[in-house]
């Protein structure tokens, strides 16, 4: 389409038009402002015209059978006025406990900073641990369990010729643990919460340690924080956390400042930027194995500058 | 679509003939299934072509991969929505099932239906869907969520916004 992009403006204005229109019983008043507004410029027509073709595609599905279908999708999202209603703080102890019973030094396997380790894991998974990163597989847990001690991991498990395993794989992780027969899984331990990406199967989520909620189930291309007691959707940076397991950093339209902290994952020392160019959007795929080649690749397509007052403390600023 | 620069074509095309191979063995991997893995190595040249993206190339593999990933995930979540929608064929009734014609168009709503609520928090989530499924308007909603009228507007002003930037942002 060769059309200029719409002022962020007209569409806010069109989409408040549309809530008072088609969501509200509009008085004859409203209306005439409606047909004022339309009619005063181009673009006005262009973008109601571009959330009608939307919303039409949505009013004509079916209901019950569309209700069912995106509910069945997501069980989680019957679970979600439950969680409200009873979150009530009992995962500082669950918080505390777990801490407590394992350390991350005490660990059996463990990834230094830019390293990526490939294990196998209980009930013929795979493990895939990312930078800094450690996991307890140590009978008793190591049976049928594996407990996420510090940093991210992908589980891979019921993909090999035996298909779905009889048993549930039980990952258990500082803000809850989760169970799952047949699925590739991201799981990574932030310091707010505990982010998990599916790609493919089904993985359901027990909530820090709270009798009497339900779980939830999370499916292919879904994305979830979670915490002990609550759960949140996410907001896409434009950083795709899968990039690390074919060893890059992949960024569509990511602000260099989450770029920065998520490179600096993969280097000793201090690495960061500058304020003022937080902001710049970057678009790329970065070989993780050489961050200086990176930081090097962005202050060449960028007016970016690198200063390394050592070899461990990096500093990116205008150029 | 416009014109696409010439160099940009030469270096995908180069990048088509040496990688596919590869790519196609890379999800194959993922996805278990040759011919699905061979429809999702052509998608990806397709994105590509369609992008033409500005995205700083350094290692083409890497490149290929990190869009292809995406496609592999999408894949995935077709699949997903597809079995929970074979399941809910049980609960209606017969008379309502649609025809194989209306239950793709059907199924490619859903799946960006799908992909919005994702981005949506529960009481948005639902006040979306009760305006749009079940066709309520803003004070009845307020009645059955307990909250008040303005807030729904906001809620669903919320959710278009959401739709739009889905729907039109990567033109």
């Amino acid at each position: 389409m060769s059309e200029a992009p719409l002022q962020q403006e007209t569409i806010d204005t069109a989409i408040d038009w549309m809530v008072r229109l088609k969501f509200s019983v509009a008085d004859a008043h409203t209306r005439q402002g409606f047909e004022h507004w339309l009619q005063a410029h181009p673009d006005h027509a262009r973008a109601w015209r571009r959330l009608d073709t939307m919303n039409n595609e949505f009013s004509r599905l079916p209901p019950t059978l569309s209700r069912s279908t995106l509910q069945g999708r997501f069980s989680r999202r019957d679970s979600l006025k439950l969680l409200a209603l009873s979150a009530v703080g009992c995962g500082a102890v669950w918080l505390a406990g777990n801490r407590l019973a394992s350390s991350p030094w005490m660990a059996d396997r463990r990834s230094g900073v830019g390293e990526r380790l490939a294990l196998n894991g209980p009930l013929g998974s795979r493990i895939f641990l990312n930078t800094e990163s450690a996991v307890d597989m140590r009978p008793p847990v190591g049976i049928g369990a594996l407990v996420l001690q510090q940093g991210e991991i992908i589980v891979d498990v019921g993909a090999g010729d035996s298909g779905p395993v009889t048993q549930a794989l039980e990952v258990r992780s500082r803000d809850g643990y989760l169970q799952t027969r047949d699925a590739r899984f991201l799981l990574r331990e932030k310091s707010q919460a505990m982010a998990l990406s599916v790609q493919r199967g089904v993985v359901t989520v027990f909530l820090g340690h709270q009798p009497g909620v339900s779980p939830l189930t999370v499916s292919a291309g879904q994305h979830l924080l979670f915490t002990a007691n609550s759960i949140d959707s996410g907001v896409d940076n434009g950083i795709d956390p899968w990039g690390w397991s074919d060893g890059v950093l992949s960024a569509h339209k990511a602000r260099l400042g989450d770029v920065v902290t998520e490179l600096s994952r993969y280097r000793r020392g201090i690495l960061r930027c500058t304020e003022d160019v937080a902001d710049l959007r970057v678009s790329g795929s970065f070989q993780l194995a050489d961050t200086d080649q990176v930081l090097a690749l962005l202050a060449n397509a960028l007016p970016l500058r690198v200063d390394y007052r050592t070899r461990y403390w990096a500093t990116i600023s205008h150029s | 679509m416009s014109s696409i620069p010439r160099a940009d074509l030469s270096r995908l095309s180069l990048m088509y003939h040496e990688h596919l191979p590869w790519l196609r063995g890379w999800l194959n991997s993922r996805v278990g299934c040759r011919e699905r893995a061979a429809d999702l190595a052509q998608d990806t040249f397709v994105r590509l072509l369609k992008n033409r993206s500005s995205a700083l190339i350094q290692e083409p593999r890497a490149y290929l991969s990190s869009v292809a990933r995406g496609l592999v995930i999408d894949h995935y979540r077709r699949r997903a929505l597809e079995e929970a929608y074979l399941q809910s064929l049980a609960h209606i009734p017969e008379r309502e099932i649609p025809s194989d014609e209306e239950r793709l168009i059907i199924l490619d709503t859903l799946e960006r239906l799908d992909r919005l609520l994702d981005q949506l928090a529960p009481r948005v989530r639902e006040a979306f869907l009760l305006a749009q499924l079940d066709g309520l308007t803003c004070p009845q909603i307020a009645t059955q969520l307990g909250v008040s009228t303005s807030t729904i507007e906001r809620d669903l002003a919320k959710a278009l916004a959401a739709c739009y930037r889905l729907r039109y942002n990567d033109e």
